[in-house]
């Protein structure tokens, strides 16, 4: 098959499916669980088969373009470098995961379903394109399953946190619009004609600086609200606690680091110069960030805002390989983000567990699973030592590349986020302890993971060990990025 | 070369399978754990001593991360000091997993335990055999991994898991130096590997900066290792684990661990004066902080805690001095005797129906005497008595002390350190008194371990007897190669004697501290607080409380409910709010036509455009 057929129908196909299960939803038919596992598994044989058909080169493995529409030069670009292969990897594998975790339900909502399908064909499309209306409109398309995922299926707050989430991201979205614009109209001024593909884009060559600065500012922000850099961040723990798990584990594994994906390539691709010179002040942010959210993470009551915020302390250490500049460090990032979306994911699938079914949603109070759920509670010591970045796990070696490729321009920016991996320890550990270890209470008696459960969970920890231990073939893509 | 030895990474392998297999025997027989996991300690101190007669350097090479200028390949390399450190971690670490067997025999997690302990051998491996600095963090990381488990190993007590979260916590602050280190030595050098950066390090740009900083990173990932003060409170706490974890991991092998990392790294601690300097004064400050801590203390656990956190600062001591090779033999001695110490203390605590308060111990020698005069002649070597190991290796530091030029703080140095041995033997004697000597004070039918249990402290027991005579002179020359020899004086009556000397004077004063502390006599308010002071480590603990943990916690507090929740969760309410309420407004305005809201959309763009543009 053609790569850019395929890539077509990457993106499309979930979407399609989505829309049917919304569809067989309304018509009350009970295949709608069959029908979102048809997608699922059709997008994994459609990735596998992609996999297959891939040869390494150059920045992009795969590049094409087809005009969609010529009066505004807008085309229907597709392209695939190292960076979007882990993340359209990272996109299948998370919601392939949360739709199963989803099925598992005893009654699977199909609306969540549908809006796992919709968002996955969205992340796929805003990976893919290279053109940056077509970006413009996927992105934007993310938001919509999202809104309703939460607003539909959330928990007692869930209005306020689809709002807010949607406030966020709309206005995020809206100053980049503008970008895109700016950047139209001024293709239009040098070549006489407006052309919204970053190849086009990038021979821009008449902008001004104060362009530039529009430009920058206005796509930065829309990227980084959506990963979310602090202090851009306060939609991101009510989003958590309020999203059904499945959304969830699509937001926090993926959906955030697209707007890395995005401030790489564009940021970095179209005003260079601006990244530069804003890179320091930004890194402090990331630094800082990981410092606050892990001290913040320190004290919260709820498990799940533990959660968000170790989350958003990891988010921010993934951010500052794509904030300092096109070298090792942003490989590092790359790898740490397939990392942390493994992690994260299991994270949120064992919080739902305690949720449901120990009952347990708060800290403070012993619980001494250890003594009730073994399966439980390796998961969940496997995941802690994952979150701490242990060698030689998958965030180890991530951390450990961020780091060393920081280090020498940026030394002070590393020593301060070193900080954040001693408080790491300290929140992740203090969780363990109160959830796993102390008197077991006997009001807990509940019953382990079952096999499906593990089934879930257990492949994605030992992916992420086995990433670390062997991480060449990964690394490799990433390579280009370091010279 | 035999069959282990050319694949040597092989004596990795085995307590790695024996971790797993153990683990399984929860589903078979879970007693099954120890024989096994035992026999695979015991297979690999075999193969360690194949690779002792081999003789030969070997390395071993595969790649990890290879990624533009970072090469970081999983490397292995065996030489003598990594052979010294195999032997004594499979040697010892086998003995004490036959011990394990009688100690734990009634426990429900006997299969954990031994995973963990085997574990706890391939990590320790790791950390010895590995050359690029990353893969020896590995080992560093699972040995702390390991220690953490096994400290909370009784993790229904929720103490136990603080204790255990305590240590790698303390441990984590190290970690970061050698973490700092290795980029600090990457960006220098442009490897990762001990080999290439030692070789390398003679064609730095900025020598010093770079050396002081690494060293100073390294020296920090010790301390926090090897319990030296700032980061040595973990190690007390850290008795809450089972006590042949004591013996192996918190006295023989794991905080040795940071002794062994500056010794291999120390032409990088030789070219920063500075840094020797500051290790000196950590080394001397927490020799007598544990020394006299220790000479407080109750809990038989306790007192040889400390005891090994001032030994510790003897061997930092030599460290600080240039004197790798006399470090390197108190770790090697201080392995027998106090692993033999720590063992007959477990028989004592089984013996006596699990107490630890020697308080209520006394006169054990008859009860118990194989443990007891086991434990006795384990004290002595630890006083440095001659004939025993500890004599030797002790003599050897101070004598490096005494000749080192002494660059630091004068003679001072070289009598403090006269002064910890002197609290050596003081503490050891009065621990051998109140347990094993006078009259009974329990109320348990206190009786003698069972032969599998003895057996193995007698074996330790005899090594701490001929250990260091057997040793004092290979072992210099054994390791020259890699840390420089030194010439090591011939032993006349007038050396014994006076270096027996500060042992036997604190033994002295340990005897009459006890008989004056069995006279309660009025004491001033001055003297009891003195005593409070001394029996908790000095404070350290209270005061890191007050001035770290509290402040982070209380900011912490503040950032999360203050700030988080009241302010930007109030602003974020009232953004919903009003949204929601302008969305009621707004549905005037809503037509439901699509063209209308694009409109509505391209107009709202043009004025961000036009105010951006603006401006």
């Amino acid at each position: 098959m053609d790569l850019a057929e395929l890539l077509t129908k990457m993106i499309w196909l979930p979407i399609l499916c989505g829309l049917i299960v919304c569809l067989l939803a309304l018509l009350r038919s009970k295949w709608t669980a069959s029908a979102g596992l048809f997608a699922v598994i059709g997008e994994a044989v459609l990735l596998l088969e992609l996999l297959s058909s891939l040869k390494s080169g150059g920045r992009w493995l795969f590049s094409s373009s087809t005009p969609l529409i010529s009066l505004l030069g807008v085309t229907w670009s597709l392209s695939l470098d190292g960076f979007g292969l882990m993340m359209v990897i990272l996109s299948v594998v998370a919601t392939s995961v949360a739709a199963i975790w989803e099925v598992r339900e005893e009654s699977p909502r199909p609306g969540v379903l549908a809006g796992l399908l919709v968002s996955e064909g969205a992340l796929i499309g805003a990976i893919l394109s290279t053109d940056l209306l077509i970006f413009y409109l996927f992105w934007e398309l993310m938001l919509i399953p999202m809104f309703f995922m939460i607003g539909l299926y959330g928990g007692a707050n869930r209005f306020r946190a689809a709002i807010t989430f949607v406030i966020y991201t709309v206005v995020g979205s809206s100053f980049m619009l503008a970008a895109i614009m700016t950047l139209a109209l001024a293709h239009g001024r040098e070549f006489g004609a407006l052309s919204t593909s970053l190849f086009e884009l990038s021979k821009l060559t008449s902008l001004s600086s104060s362009e530039q600065l529009l430009i920058f500012a206005g796509l930065a922000v829309g990227f980084l609200v959506k990963t979310p850099l602090f202090p851009l961040h306060s939609w991101l723990p009510l989003a958590y606690e309020e999203a059904p798990t499945s959304g969830a584990i699509v937001m926090a594994s993926v959906m955030g680091k697209i707007g890395l994906l995005g401030y790489s390539r564009f940021v970095w691709g179209l005003v260079p110069g601006m990244a530069g010179q804003y890179a320091s002040a930004l890194l402090w942010c990331a630094a800082i960030g990981s410092i606050y959210a892990a001290l913040v993470a320190w004290s919260e009551r709820k498990i799940i805002r533990v959660v968000a915020f170790s989350s958003l302390s990891h988010v921010n250490i993934c951010a500052l390989g794509v904030l300092a500049s096109p070298t090792l460090a942003l490989a590092g990032s790359i790898f740490q983000m397939l990392s942390h979306g493994l992690v994260i994911a299991v994270a949120l699938m064992l919080c739902q567990v305690m949720k449901a079914r120990f009952g347990i949603t708060e800290r403070g109070q012993s619980a001494g699973l250890a003594s009730h759920v073994p399966w439980f509670s390796v998961l969940f010591m496997l995941m802690i030592l994952l979150s701490v970045a242990l060698p030689p796990s998958s965030s180890f070696v991530g951390e450990f590349v961020i780091f060393t490729g920081l280090f020498k321009s940026f030394p002070w920016h590393v020593v301060t986020v070193l900080l954040s991996v001693i408080l790491g320890a300290v929140y992740m550990l203090s969780l363990g302890r109160e959830v796993l270890f102390g008197e077991p209470r006997s009001e807990i008696v509940s019953r382990d993971l079952s096999a499906i459960e593990l089934l879930l969970m257990l492949p994605l920890v030992l992916f992420a060990v086995w990433l670390g231990v062997r991480p060449g073939g990964i690394l490799s893509l990433l390579g280009y990025f370091t010279n | 070369m035999g069959f282990f030895g050319s694949a040597f990474p092989v004596i990795i392998l085995i307590p790695l399978c024996g971790a797993i297999l153990s683990f399984l025997c929860r589903y078979a027989r879970k007693r099954l754990a120890g024989p096994i996991a035992t026999a695979s300690a015991v297979l690999a101190f075999f193969t360690a001593l194949e690779m002792y007669s081999a003789g030969a350097v070997l390395h071993w090479r595969s790649d990890w991360i290879n990624i533009g200028k970072l090469v970081v390949p999983f490397s292995f390399t065996l030489d003598s000091l990594s052979t010294v450190m195999c032997l004594i971690i499979t040697g010892v670490g086998s003995l004490i997993h036959i011990f394990s067997i009688g100690y734990m025999e009634e426990d429900s997690g006997i299969h954990r335990f031994f995973a963990y302990l085997n574990l706890f051998l391939a990590a320790m491996l790791v950390l010895v055999l590995g050359d690029s600095l990353p893969v020896v963090f590995i080992g560093w990381e699972g040995v702390g991994l390991c220690s953490y488990l096994l400290i909370g190993f009784w993790f229904t007590n929720s103490d136990y898991a603080k204790a255990g979260q305590k240590a790698f916590v303390m441990n984590r602050i190290g970690d970061l130096g050698f973490l700092f280190a290795i980029m600090v030595l990457f960006w220098a050098t442009g490897s990762v590997e001990i080999s290439g950066i030692l070789s390398s390090l003679s064609s730095l740009q900025t020598p010093a900066l770079t050396m002081m900083l690494a060293a100073a990173g390294l020296l920090l990932a010790a301390t926090g290792k090897s319990a030296q003060i700032p980061l040595f409170t973990w190690l007390p706490d850290a008795m809450a684990g089972p006590t042949p974890v004591s013996a192996l991991i918190h006295a023989a092998t794991m905080v040795t661990a940071g002794i062994y990392l500056l010794a291999r790294m120390h032409p990088i601690l030789d070219a920063a004066p500075d840094i020797q300097d500051l290790t000196l004064i950590i080394a001397v400050l927490t020799a007598l902080v544990a020394g006299v801590t220790a000479l407080f203390q109750f809990d038989i656990k306790k007192v040889l805690a400390y005891s090994t956190v001032s030994q510790l600062g003897l061997m930092f001591m030599a460290v600080g001095v240039g004197a790798y090779q006399a470090a390197m033999f108190h770790v090697v001695t201080h392995a027998f005797f106090k692993a033999c110490l720590f063992l007959s203390a477990g028989s004592v605590i089984l013996g006596t129906h699990h107490e630890q308060d020697m308080r209520r111990m006394g006169g054990l020698l008859r009860s118990m005497p194989f443990t007891g005069i086991s434990f006795a002649v384990a004290a002595l070597a630890l006083a440095g008595i001659f004939p025993f190991a500890g004599y030797y290796s002790k003599h050897q530091i101070l004598e490096a002390v005494h000749s080192s030029g002494l660059k630091c703080c004068g003679e001072t140095v070289y009598y403090l350190g006269l002064g910890v041995a002197v609290l050596t033997g003081a503490y050891s004697a009065r621990a051998f008194c109140m347990t094993f000597l006078g009259k009974y004070r329990g109320h348990a039918h206190a009786h003698e371990a069972p032969p599998i249990m003895v057996v193995p402290v007698v074996v330790l027991a005899v090594l701490s007897v001929i250990g260091g005579w057997l040793l004092h002179q290979t072992l210099s020359s054994y390791l020259a190669p890699i840390l420089g020899g030194v010439e090591v004086e011939k032993e006349g009556l007038i050396t014994i004697l006076a270096g027996s000397a500060p042992g036997i004077i604190g033994i002295l004063i340990g005897a009459f501290l006890l008989s004056s502390v069995s006279r309660p006599s009025s004491e001033s308010s001055l003297k009891t607080s003195l005593r409070d002071f001394a029996f908790s480590a000095f404070c350290f603990d209270r005061f890191y409380n007050c001035c770290v943990v509290e402040p982070l916690r209380r900011t912490s507090n503040l950032l999360s409910v203050v700030f988080e929740r009241w302010i930007i969760g109030g602003a974020v309410s009232g953004l919903a709010a009003v949204t929601q309420m302008s969305g009621e407004f707004l549905r005037i305005s809503s037509t439901g036509s699509i063209p209308t809201y694009v409109g509505g959309i391209i107009v709202g763009v043009a004025v961000l455009m036009l105010l951006f543009t603006g401006s």
